[in-house]
């Protein structure tokens, strides 16, 4: 035994023997055939993976856990990297033409604007809409955008309706009533929304917003609304179907995905410079327009409350600044009053005068002045007091004048005040009272120096008056002595008065004389005879 | 223009995929695969008075243990074509269960059966009357080779006729 213990079995003599040669030689070819190795253990090492999985699955995955875990670890945060910088590309944009259409965009669709960068980001086409009768997978209609035309889509519509099918079997059998919500493939999908007798399946490149899965359903339940008894009683024959209203229905989810991808891929600069120049003019323009409009209405204000101006119809016109006035004036004066009062209205760059200073101006106020202005002249004869009545174009003159003379002259003075006036009058001639009593000495047809003073007064007021008035002069006597002396003394006193008016004093009215041989009556002559003894003189109305 | 689906169905190995494959491709092949789940195959008929159809053909797969699976498969269905192997006794004793199931489906749907390998000399007699008389709803039953092609296209034209004329 203990022989055999010390020596060495002939073939572990022999292992020990040759154990460093063929370590040698395994040293050398590896290093000398590492290809030839690679090639031939290749196979093995799948086939060892698989076994190992089978049977030691969990210490497969603890082994890869590190690796494959950092894998997708950089590969998630590389991508989330690219996303967030995409994003904080956008947001830093700040007010581009894109950031506040997008924002725009938001509000009227109801979406927040994370949600429509998100959209934007992961680029979501459409590709196709189908309708699909639920029961036997049969396509009742379909929208698909040209570019990326499907082909079969029975095919794929029947295919769709077998997974479905085997989907709502399994899950039927294994939790509550559920159906299959969407198919994913690469970087697509495919929207499935059930409704009714049909579903609709839509086929989405990229990521889909909320929005279009609201989008989606609302246009599934408005089509299912419209031809829901269509697609019920849908036994084969598709002329049954209004398949083509349908697609027309469902192409506006293709538009709306296609122009937002045109919007994002195509869209040159220029196409966001045309609008924004066209909103920019008009932007410019409007404001331009509200501030000659302030501008004017100032200046136009200014010139209404300066009271020499306020009566003539001026108007101001404001092109960025520069006023062009225009209107009537009557003197050249209120023309420059006119400039000089706008030029200090605050903005005012410059002033251009097309206003008019026309004389004879046809203004109702400046007539109004002429006429008071006429009339307050007349009126300064005692014979003439005359008022006016205006009321743009008539006017009544009313009032008293003397005689013809004078109403001729109010007539033809009223005549020249220009204005194209329709004139009438309510003017009364009214002759002045005019008299004159000349008291003689008893017996005595002499006129004392006293008395010719008063007749010499007396014709410088019947010089005022028209020829065609009457002087009356009349005699009368106190009656005392006889009646022949009464008389001659009457007629001489009468003749006296009339030689002095017609030959010295040159009285141009034509003077009719009387005698009264008797006192008159309501004197008293046994008291107070000498007031019997007078000539009157007296004007009478014209006929 | 018509587009409708019709389910094939039938035990394990009768011919159904065959029958499909001749009509559709008309081609034959001696190798069996087995169908899993269901083949779907599209087909252009074009009807003598020109009216255009699309045949959706749905091809189940031939295990008997999990029907579950197939009735989901038999919705919506204009026609059944029920298969049965004509020299495997067990393939037409079936065809009642098959029937029953389509059935409980859709109740009137028209059914049609299909005794396939009409090529092969069989140890049995079928009666075809016997097989008519399974269900009110069999149209017809027909010998059929899917190998030779006989009357093949004859099942198929048949239900598309009746599909297209109501």
């Amino acid at each position: 035994m203990s022989d055999s213990a010390k020596k060495p079995h002939p073939d572990e003599a022999l292992q020990e023997a040759i154990s460093p040669i063929v370590n040698r030689l395994i040293d050398r070819n590896f290093e000398n055939s590492q290809d030839k190795i690679a090639e031939q253990i290749a196979p093995l090492i799948g086939k060892a993976i698989r076994v190992q999985i089978e049977t030691q699955k969990d210490d497969v995955v603890d082994a890869l856990y590190p690796v494959m875990g950092n894998m997708v670890s950089r590969y998630a945060s590389k991508m989330f990297t690219q996303m967030l910088e995409s994003i904080n590309n956008k947001v830093q944009a700040g007010l581009s033409f894109n950031t506040v259409t997008r924002k725009i965009r938001a509000r009227v669709k109801g979406v927040s604007e994370s949600d429509l960068l998100v959209t934007e980001n992961t680029g979501a086409l459409i590709r196709a809409v189908l309708l699909i009768h639920r029961e036997s997978g049969i396509v009742l209609s379909i929208a698909e955008n040209s570019q990326t035309a499907i082909v079969e889509p029975e095919m794929l519509a029947s295919m769709m309706s077998a997974i479905k099918s085997f989907v709502n079997d399994w899950v039927e059998k294994n939790s509550d009533y559920q159906e299959l919500g969407e198919i994913e493939y690469g970087g697509s999908k495919i929207i499935l929304e059930s409704a009714g007798y049909c579903y609709m399946a839509v086929i989405i490149d990229g990521g889909a917003s909320v929005k279009i899965y609201d989008t989606i359903r609302s246009m599934q339940e408005n089509i299912v609304k419209q031809y829901g008894d269509e697609i019920r009683t849908f036994d084969g024959n598709l002329d049954n179907v209004s398949v083509d209203d349908i697609r027309t229905k469902m192409s506006a989810l293709l538009q709306s995905s296609s122009e937002n991808n045109k919007t994002k891929q195509k869209m040159h600069p220029l196409i966001y410079i045309a609008p924004a120049l066209i909103i920019g003019w008009v932007g410019w323009v409007t404001y331009h327009q509200y501030q000659d409009d302030a501008l004017s209405s100032k200046v136009n204000e200014r010139i209404y409350k300066t009271p020499q101006l306020t009566s003539y119809r001026l108007s101001a016109e404001s092109d960025a600044g520069h006023i062009t006035l225009t209107g009537e004036v009557p003197l050249l004066y209120y023309k420059q009053l006119v400039s000089d009062v706008v030029r200090n209205v605050h903005g005012v760059k410059q002033v251009k005068n097309k206003i008019i200073a026309v004389s004879g101006y046809d203004n109702p106020m400046q007539i109004s002045s002429n006429i008071s202005y006429l009339l307050n002249g007349l009126n300064t004869d005692a014979g003439m007091n005359l008022t006016y009545e205006f009321n743009y174009p008539t006017v009544l003159i009313s009032g008293t004048v003397w005689d013809q003379k004078r109403l001729h002259t109010v007539t033809e003075e009223i005549k020249k005040i220009s204005g194209q006036l329709d004139a009438s009058y309510n003017v009364e001639v009214t002759p002045p009272d005019i008299h004159e009593i000349i008291y003689f000495e008893s017996n005595s047809y002499q006129i004392s120096a006293e008395n010719e003073m008063k007749l010499v007064a007396l014709s410088k007021k019947l010089a005022q008056l028209d020829t065609k008035a009457i002087v009356y002069v009349e005699g009368y006597s106190d009656g005392i002595g006889s009646k022949n002396a009464n008389k001659r003394i009457v007629d001489n006193r009468v003749k006296v008065v009339f030689d002095m008016l017609s030959k010295k004093l040159m009285v141009s009215q034509a003077i009719e004389i009387s005698s009264h041989y008797e006192p008159p009556e309501n004197i008293d002559v046994k008291t107070n005879p000498e007031f019997a003894r007078f000539v009157a003189i007296r004007i009478g109305k014209e006929v | 223009m018509f587009s409708y689906k019709i389910v094939i169905l039938g035990d394990f190995g009768v011919g159904k995929t065959s029958l499909i494959r001749r009509f559709v491709d008309n081609t034959f092949s001696e190798d069996y695969l087995s169908t899993i789940g269901a083949t779907i195959s599209k087909k252009n008929i074009v009807s003598s008075d020109g009216t255009h159809s699309i045949m959706m053909i749905w091809d189940t797969e031939g295990r008997t243990e999990h029907n579950s699976f197939l009735k989901q498969y038999l919705n919506g269905s204009k026609a059944y074509v029920i298969v049965a192997d004509s020299t495997r006794q067990d393939t037409v004793a079936s065809l009642n269960h098959h029937i029953k199931m389509c059935q409980s489906i859709i109740l009137d749907a028209p059914i049609y059966v299909a005794i396939n390998k009409s090529d092969l000399e069989s140890d049995f007699m079928i009666q075809r009357d016997e097989v008519k008389a399974l269900s009110p709803y069999i149209r017809h039953v027909y010998l059929t080779s899917a190998k030779t092609g006989d009357t093949v296209n004859t099942i198929f034209n048949d239900i598309n006729t009746a599909v297209v004329s109501g």
